[in-house]
């Protein structure tokens, strides 16, 4: 695992890239609203959405292999679900499965339901995965702070998202020399207890770094703000672009109460 | 179990964000009160601890291995207001970075999986600070870890059932029977898992996590 994996093309440079990461993570909300909010079973609705993320995807230049990639890691859960309903709904049946004295029967409505769900999954996860691909994470942070969120809060992503690799890779080493030593074979109590051992150590490394971190950054004069090096302000293109990215999301709301009833 | 976008209804997601978003500016409050400096790099690196943790697996049952959800065992080790912000950034930085349970379903995500098992944490870690720990707070932790996955668990499944995202053929008691039993592992899993990690903690560091000093500290 590579943290370069992760915003490895938010450090593009595209009109896309150039604008406030305010506005973007304001924009993001706008289009999850404006999925979410759509009435079950209609497909049509979702439709404006789909368009505006993949105009925003080429503007922004983001490559097609990699936000697949990533939209296809699903949570396994909502799979379930999804895989589940076509055979679980009840309606009108489309296709039925006879094994012996089983039968299973694929229902439209089932079939419907499951679409939806799906659809509005990723496009939830395509305009997450598009945040974060044409900004970088750090920045996301800094318009998190300028929304308001309270800084403690904001300074613990911060926090979590630097060291979240070194301490992977931590864990990977440990895991790593476990299996030198056991191969993986043993009585169950041992592995497990030599399990319990790997996890308690990385905990108590990770409380010794977590001393080491502080005296750094008393080191370095910490006051519990974050300095970035780049500073962003609102410009007239990025107040055109979140409040014509809001307008469109209450438009298509409304729009789809109205005339979907 | 992240619920993913899409699957809660409106006023489900609404409610729950209300709720957990209650619980986070009650957390924050405490912490920004009694929050010890270098704790703010404990906290930080303690989300980065989760993620890392749970890449082990643990062998329990034959042919089964699980691994930590983390939030029990953050409820015991930090208690409950920090507890509750480290489940928080992670499961914000799951649904940011890898895209693991929808935006809009945070305050579901972060009630089920952060501050259920972070109030029951904290709730068994004054057994843990006692001068003497027997077998009691064990039993007790270990208990207390199945029944949090339980009720995490439990509470998914009737938020999907008000969202009517559970299949039209499908009682709420039986989703509730399903997901009950495959939680039931989960939960054995977390909880032996979390009284052996957390005694190690005991005999290694005792003052540092469970000292006289701590609670102040850490609260």
């Amino acid at each position: 695992m590579h943290h370069r994996m992760l915003d490895h093309f938010a450090g593009g440079d595209t009109p896309v890239h150039r604008l406030d990461p305010a506005a973007k993570t304001v924009a993001l909300l706008a289009a999850v609203l404006a999925t979410v909010l759509v009435g079950r079973d209609r497909f049509l609705p979702l439709l404006p959405t789909a368009v505006a993320l993949a105009a925003y995807h080429l503007l922004g230049r983001a490559p097609v292999w990699y936000v697949a990639k990533r939209l296809l890691v699903v949570s396994p859960f909502a799979a379930a679900i999804v895989v589940l309903f076509p055979f679980l709904e009840p309606g009108r049946p489309v296709w039925t499965l006879a094994v012996g004295t089983w039968a299973v029967t694929v229902t439209e409505n089932g079939l419907v339901r499951a679409g939806h769900l799906a659809a509005k999954f990723v496009l939830c996860a395509w305009a997450t995965v598009l945040l974060l691909a044409t900004t970088r994470f750090q920045d996301v942070l800094q318009a998190l702070e300028r929304l308001r969120v309270p800084r403690v809060f904001v300074v613990q992503l911060a926090f979590l998202y630097r060291y979240l690799w070194v301490l992977l890779d931590q864990g990977m080493r440990l895991r790593m020399a476990r299996a030198g030593r056991d191969g993986g074979v043993g009585p169950r109590r041992v592995r497990f207890q030599s399990s319990v051992g790997v996890a308690g150590v990385l905990f108590l490394r990770t409380y010794d770094r977590a001393e080491r971190i502080y005296w750094a950054m008393m080191a370095r004069g910490f006051d519990g703000e974050l300095r970035g090096t780049t500073r962003a302000h609102m410009h007239l293109k990025d107040w055109i672009f979140v409040l014509g990215v809001c307008a469109a999301g209450v438009a298509v709301v409304i729009c789809e109460r109205v005339l979907c009833g | 179990m992240h619920i993913a976008s899409g699957f809660l209804s409106p006023p489900v997601w609404g409610a729950m964000a209300a709720v957990s978003g209650a619980a986070m500016a009650g957390s924050l409050a405490v912490a920004g009160r009694r929050l010890d400096e270098r704790k703010v790099p404990l906290m930080g690196v303690m989300g980065a601890f989760i993620f890392a943790a749970q890449m082990v697996n643990f062998p329990i049952l034959p042919g089964t291995s699980g691994h930590l959800g983390g939030g029990f065992l953050l409820g015991i080790l930090l208690g409950a207001p920090l507890g509750i912000i480290v489940m928080a950034s992670i499961l914000v930085v799951q649904s940011l970075v890898f895209q693991d349970g929808g935006i809009e379903a945070l305050g579901a995500n972060i009630f089920c999986m952060g501050v259920i098992p972070c109030l029951l944490g904290a709730a068994v870690r004054r057994l843990w600070m006692r001068p003497k720990v027997g077998l009691f707070a064990d039993v007790v932790t270990a208990i207390a870890g199945i029944v949090g996955v339980l009720a995490g668990a439990t509470v998914v499944i009737l938020l999907l059932s008000w969202s009517a995202s559970l299949p039209g053929s499908v009682s709420l008691g039986h989703a509730l029977g399903v997901m009950n039993f495959v939680h039931l592992f989960i939960g054995i899993v977390e909880g032996l898992v979390s009284v052996a990690v957390v005694r190690f903690v005991l005999t290694m560091r005792r003052e540092a996590v469970f000292g006289v000093g701590a609670k102040e500290a850490i609260g």
